[in-house]
């Protein structure tokens, strides 16, 4: 945990600040919990790990972007389930408040990484 | 399947921008997926309201000349594309405005999350909506081309006979007495009169 971060507890609302430390990512894996919706699409729950919101973030295979992707977009709705683990990149996306926070952003700021990896059956 | 988080490496600031893209991408993604919805439905709805309302194509009116499976065929093509019609525009509809349903309130996890599924189903909707619409359409199209290019019904054949031999053909007319058969030959104009048989045949003796 860094300077700037928010003791749990604590009430004055932390400044926003797109700050990261390698703390957050390893804080996040323990405190997050998975739970997938439908294929292809995760739901990470856990408290941020600098201002502490609990937060949901999904995580998906495919977005639609239009109908030019319509194509590209199907050939996508069956993703195999992936073997392998991957690295998603994860942002607090709280809607408390946090001052100093430019229009059009949510969260505190804070941001890492994360390891998602198939469980062993 | 269930799955393991883990710490990764330090994050970068492509991996916040990215992460915030993905957040913007999620959260306009439903209103997209209804915008290009709707554009499709009115677009295809416009289109299909050209061919048959304002009679673009148009085929025969009496079918009924049609050779027999022909006539059937014309029909069951018809009613495919009324299936496909509706089954495409009740699905682009699904897309453009969502189910007329009630979620259990114990589902409700991530708001996001769930507007990205109803996306991911209203996209799907949208492809099979307009796959079948523009097959409607061909259908339309093809049962249009049959009635016009269809093999006709035989006509009917009348075989008389006479003291001077049988003759047989297509009645063409019959004007004081005399009968006028369109025959292999050419018009033969048979009396009446002098005809010991006047018979319908299906198909004149070659």
């Amino acid at each position: 945990m860094t300077a700037s971060d928010q003791s749990p507890g604590q009430k004055t609302p932390l400044p926003y600040a797109e700050t990261t430390d390698d703390a957050y990512s390893a804080t996040a894996a323990k405190s997050f919990t998975a739970t997938k919706l439908a294929e292809g699409t995760l739901v990470l729950r856990g408290p941020c790990p600098r201002c502490h919101a609990v937060i949901d973030i999904p995580v998906v295979s495919s977005v639609f972007r239009g109908s030019r992707s319509l194509g590209g977009w199907l050939r996508a709705q069956a993703p195999r389930p992936s073997e392998d683990s991957y690295t998603e990149p994860m942002l607090c996306t709280c809607q408390d408040d946090h001052p100093d926070r430019p229009a059009g952003r949510s969260g505190c700021g804070a941001y890492w990484s994360l390891t998602i990896s198939p469980a062993a059956e | 399947m269930t799955v393991n988080l883990g710490p990764a490496g330090p994050a970068t600031e492509a991996d916040l921008r990215a992460a915030q893209e993905r957040e913007r991408l999620l959260a306009a993604e439903l209103p997209r997926v209804r915008e290009a919805a709707t554009a499709w439905r009115n677009g295809l709805g416009g289109l299909l309201t050209a061919l048959v309302g304002f009679s673009l194509i148009k085929g025969q009116s009496d079918i009924g000349q049609l050779a027999v499976p022909w006539a059937a065929c014309v029909g069951i093509i018809l009613l495919a594309a009324v299936i496909s019609g509706a089954g495409g525009a009740l699905l682009l509809m699904r897309a453009a405005n969502g189910r007329p349903t009630v979620t259990p309130a114990r589902e409700l996890r991530s708001r996001t999350a769930a507007d990205h599924i109803e996306a991911v189903a209203a996209a799907a909707a949208l492809l099979r909506g307009i796959g079948l619409t523009l097959s409607c359409a061909a259908l339309l199209v093809a049962a249009v081309a049959l009635t016009w290019y269809g093999p006709g019904r035989a006509q009917p054949m009348l075989e008389t006979t006479t003291p001077s031999g049988t003759v047989c053909g297509s009645p063409a007319g019959i004007s004081n007495g005399n009968l006028t058969l369109m025959t292999a030959a050419g018009a033969v104009t048979v009396a009446l009169a002098q005809a010991s048989a006047v018979q319908a045949v299906a198909h004149c003796p070659s």
